[in-house]
């Protein structure tokens, strides 16, 4: 990752190159949402990616609870600030969130996989980012942070991402070949993260890919990367490609961690989609307004089972052959898929 | 004016608009900055961001699901389950011609009928003019005036709200 003195001239470069001072930095910062406690600023002008159209990302940690972050604009002589605020119990929060083991030994819900996405997201930037302020207290906070324990968690998260994604990759090609595509695009850039985290480079935000890829020298992948991305919305038509993409996403899967982890897969209702209490084997989405109806014999047959929440919930190895309910299920939106890694290959919820 | 399928215009003036606003704009912003920066990798990641975006407001227009987490590789969103194979493979059209553009160096060229094809899929949105960039202050205010006018809709259609939900405060959320 690069050093505090070349992400510091980066950032000097181009306020300059645009007749501005660094120190107009500190003026974008409002006292309105509390008294600051920390001020990094992150994204592609620090990293040394950013273009004549790129926002300076400013994050500003405040000491007060309950905030939005709702980006607020401001402008200096053509250069555009987008300061986020976020509330110090909220980042201290994040810090302890993505330091639990992921994925999680039991189940669990697209609520938990989100709180997890948004804590890694926000200390990516966090750890790639230039601090241009601190109290004592945050001095001490931010040295804390362990970078490397971090970029191990990271390569694990998109890691898990990664085989989450081809594994809906794989159903979804038996059923929608276009939204199939999108899923294996989505697997992929997952593993070439977990390799750029493994070869010491932190990026969440997947359109700096391919420079993170230059800069791990990762030759291979980035002419995988390439070629994926010319091939766009076009495996519908040609399976081979498909295939020969699949299988290098697996060997990239195989190459960030070779002793496989034992997986298993668990599947909640989307959000949006709830059974109809009136006729129990209905589930209905009010997002799409459709119906899907499983006939009471497969579901009881088929393993998917109501948890406390009246939740529908099914979990499986994620080597199992899924039965067709579930597939078609997935297939139609209904279902969101986590993977958690099981012991012995247990299987939860059957 | 006639409200054919109300859900379908409410779905096209909130969910739709602000994912065009949020995301088709900024990717299209990047495409273009970084193709000055001579980054034709990351252009390329934004082109099928943008065209993406685009294609799954055209799916919501098909009758698709209209709403997609902001910002999330969202695994339970299709957002072409309604479309053709015509209308990926004028996408992938879209891909290979920047590709040919950028190898002849005609990309001048190339953004005119870019800007060209994106306007096709916000003219799908229903508005009398052409969107303000949300980058603008006029732009900003037009998105103001979305949530403001339409989120008490989406709540009586049992929609959830199209903003990000970073945007709301989590008290709000409650």
């Amino acid at each position: 990752m690069l050093s505090t003195e070349q992400k510091s001239k980066n950032l000097n470069d181009f306020l300059n190159g645009k007749g501005v001072s660094s120190e107009i930095i500190n003026e974008q910062i409002t006292d309105v949402f509390g008294e600051k406690c920390l001020i990094v600023a992150t994204g592609s002008v620090v990293e040394g990616f950013g273009n004549q159209t790129s926002d300076v990302d400013l994050m500003c940690v405040v000491d007060k609870n309950d905030i939005s972050q709702l980006p607020i604009m401001t402008y200096s002589n053509l250069v555009k600030f987008d300061t986020e605020y976020y509330s110090s119990t909220d980042i201290v929060q994040y810090f302890d969130l993505i330091r639990k083991e992921w994925p999680p030994t039991k189940p669990y819900d697209q609520n938990k996989w989100k709180g997890t996405y948004k804590a890694f997201k926000i200390c990516c930037r966090l750890t790639v980012g230039l601090v241009i302020y601190n109290t004592d207290q945050w001095s001490n906070i931010y040295k804390s942070f362990d970078q490397e324990l971090f970029l191990r968690l990271l390569c694990k998260w998109w890691y898990i991402e990664s085989t989450r994604n081809l594994i809906v990759a794989k159903i979804l090609n038996k059923h929608s070949k276009k939204t199939s595509e999108i899923r294996l695009f989505d697997a992929a850039c997952s593993v070439l993260l977990a390799i750029i985290a493994k070869k010491g480079e932190c990026v969440f935000n997947k359109k700096w890919i391919s420079e993170k890829l230059k800069i791990t020298e990762s030759v291979e992948e980035l002419k995988f990367f390439e070629s994926l991305l010319l091939t766009s919305f076009s495996f519908s038509t040609n399976s081979q490609l498909y295939l020969s993409h699949v299988a290098k996403v697996e060997n990239f899967l195989e190459s960030v961690i070779p002793d496989s982890v034992e997986l298993s897969l668990c599947c909640y209702l989307s959000i949006g989609v709830s059974v109809n209490k009136l006729a129990e084997h209905t589930v209905l989405s009010n997002w799409a307004n459709e119906g899907f109806v499983l006939p009471r014999h497969e579901s009881e047959n088929s393993g998917l089972a109501f948890d406390r929440e009246d939740k529908l919930v099914f979990c499986s190895s994620v080597t199992s052959q899924l039965p067709d309910i579930v597939e078609h299920l997935i297939a139609n939106q209904f279902l969101w898929i986590g993977v958690y890694q099981s012991n012995r290959g247990e299987i939860y919820g059957n | 004016m006639v409200i054919k399928n109300f859900r379908l215009h409410v779905a096209l003036k909130t969910h739709a608009t602000i994912r065009y606003l949020l995301q088709v704009q900024a990717a299209v912003e990047d495409i273009f900055g970084c193709l000055e920066n001579g980054q034709k990798l990351v252009s390329m990641f934004q082109l099928r961001i943008a065209i993406l975006k685009c294609l799954s407001i055209k799916n919501i227009v098909e009758g698709g699901n209209p709403v997609e987490i902001h910002e999330i590789d969202q695994i339970d969103y299709d957002p072409l389950d309604k479309l053709l194979d015509s209308d990926l493979e004028l996408a992938a059209e879209q891909m290979k011609l920047f590709v040919i553009a950028f190898e002849k160096n005609e990309i001048e060229v190339w953004k005119q009928q870019f800007i060209h094809f994106i306007f096709t899929y916000e003219k799908m949105l229903g508005f009398d003019k052409q969107l303000p960039s949300v980058r603008s202050p006029e732009g900003f205010q037009f998105l103001l005036n979305i949530c403001k006018n339409w989120e008490p809709l989406l709540i009586n259609l049992d929609l959830p709200t199209a903003l990000p939900s970073e945007w709301i405060s989590a008290a709000q959320q409650k």
